[in-house]
């Protein structure tokens, strides 16, 4: 590895969707805290721009607001020409972007095709889009590293939203398939599966602190991860040298919640 | 001593003759198999298909796979409208089936056996559309079980690729991982009996505890965790 050890993707390029807010804020911190150059990848520029100022203030290597709108195909390859031609390669791209409406339950007997649109067009259509466009700088790379931000809803199937759980799951059938394809590339395909305190997830259990007490029971390590430490610095590791040799796995970031195999 | 096979409906929609195989192995197996036909895969049909073939069934078995699944492609010959039709659109019809079947029985119980091609857990260069529709099906089906828990029960029977799509071979697909020359640890690859026969198993109540459950019938080949 020739990286040094504080700095794993030092001079790395990484463009990270839904970069704007939760958990994607966290990962490009992460990353550029590691040494990446990140392209921030945003519907809103106000969003990224916050996340660029927090990268810089924390001496980061610098974030790129780059105007992507995952759903569409055109947004999709112009933001990534746009860091190609800022800084002349792109080793890692995060599929983190996901609905709003994940986040709420929703009854299956109540779920109709405009729900699960608005869900998977951002998942599985954002992962054809990224996935194609990316595809000749990750191999151009030699390192290159495709990550897409899965759930373990998709692992054990939460109740709480059948469309969620299948779009996520959905992604596991991706990551191993396109990991085979891409091998002789050198592009490792991963997932990662979080469970992180996000602001949304804070908020959630300030209104609900005995089922917040009751939750973190569950987890082996007795919370819930912080999204910066525990999810950012874990994807630092996958997108590192560290684990080039690990493709179209899930890698578990959860405390120990879901024991996957 | 095992419970008599039961009364079923099947829909196997796009399966062909993968299809009349497994109702034809499903009977031998001495289920009193009753097929719903319903070109429309749309909730609403299927609500009325189903309610014109249940009858006393509790018991449906489902083999809902991709109308098109295309050509085996890599993923970077992909166009948009193939990708939404081929890995999108068949997780959302499964859910259509599934709420049309649920609006048929109208409240009574019932054990939900799906039925989907094991290349999603093992994944498969050129057939990404695949797998990722079928692993959306199965987390779909896992996250149905607990929201329908109450009165249903839903598994789902892992097929080995090659028998439940002709088409594709098992040169086609990923060797298995041991080291030299394969041999099923069966000494034989699967065929529709031994499918029909897990999928009863599930079905039946002798399985009375088995919810949101895969089993892979693939002779062993893989062993997944």
């Amino acid at each position: 590895m020739d990286a040094p050890l504080n700095k794993p993707l030092d001079g790395r390029i990484a463009l990270i969707t839904g970069a704007g807010g939760g958990i994607g804020r966290d990962l490009a911190r992460a990353l550029a805290a590691a040494g990446a150059h990140v392209g921030i990848a945003v519907r809103r520029p106000e969003t990224g721009e916050e996340t660029a100022r927090l990268i810089e203030a924390e001496g980061g290597t610098g974030g790129l607001v780059l105007c992507v709108d995952a759903t569409d195909r055109a947004s999709v390859a112009a933001g990534i020409e746009r860091l190609h031609a800022e800084f002349g390669a792109i080793d890692i791209i995060i599929h983190n972007a996901a609905a709003p409406d994940s986040a709420y339950p929703m009854p299956a007997d109540l779920s109709d095709e405009a729900a699960w649109r608005r869900q998977t067009d951002i998942t599985l259509g954002g992962a054809l889009s990224l996935a194609q466009a990316g595809y000749p700088h990750l191999k151009a790379s030699g390192r290159g590293r495709f990550v897409v931000m899965t759930s373990n809803f998709g692992y054990h199937g939460a109740a709480m939203n059948a469309i969620y759980s299948a779009s996520k799951a959905s992604l596991r059938g991706f990551i191993k398939s396109l990991a085979r394809e891409w091998g002789p590339d050198s592009i490792t395909v991963n997932s990662i599966s979080p469970a992180a305190a996000t602001e949304a997830t804070r908020a959630f259990f300030g209104q609900f602190p005995a089922m917040e007490t009751a939750y973190k029971r569950k987890f082996a390590l007795g919370d819930l991860g912080d999204p910066r430490r525990d999810i950012g610095e874990g994807a630092v590791a996958l997108c590192s040298d560290y684990l080039r040799y690990m493709t179209g796995q899930t890698l578990f970031l959860d405390g120990g919640l879901f024991p996957s195999a | 001593m095992a419970e008599p096979a039961p009364e079923l409906v099947l829909y196997t929609h796009g399966l062909g003759e993968s299809g009349r195989l497994l109702a034809d192995a499903l009977r031998s197996q001495g289920a009193g198999v009753r097929v719903t036909r319903c070109e429309t895969v749309s909730r609403t049909s299927l609500h009325a298909a189903f309610s014109d073939t249940l009858g006393e069934a509790r018991v449906a078995i489902v083999a809902f796979a991709p109308v098109d699944r295309g050509l085996a492609r890599p993923l970077l010959e992909w166009m948009p409208d193939d990708w939404r039709r081929c890995a999108d659109e068949p997780q959302l019809r499964l859910l259509e089936i599934l709420q049309g079947l649920r609006d048929a029985l109208a409240g009574r119980p019932c054990s939900v056996v799906l039925l989907g091609a094991s290349i999603g857990m093992t994944g498969a260069a050129n057939h990404v559309a695949l797998a990722t529709a079928t692993e959306g099906q199965r987390g779909l089906m896992k996250a149905l079980a607990r929201q329908w828990g109450e009165s249903w029960r839903l598994n789902w029977v892992s097929v080995t690729a090659p028998l439940i799509f002709p088409d594709i071979g098992y040169g086609d697909i990923p060797e298995q991982c041991e080291l030299g020359d394969y041999t099923p640890p069966l000494g034989r690859r699967p065929d529709w009996a031994d499918v029909a026969r897990t999928a009863l198993m599930l079905a039946g109540q002798d399985a009375g505890g088995v919810t949101g459950q895969t089993v892979i019938v693939d002779g062993g080949e893989w062993m997944l965790p």
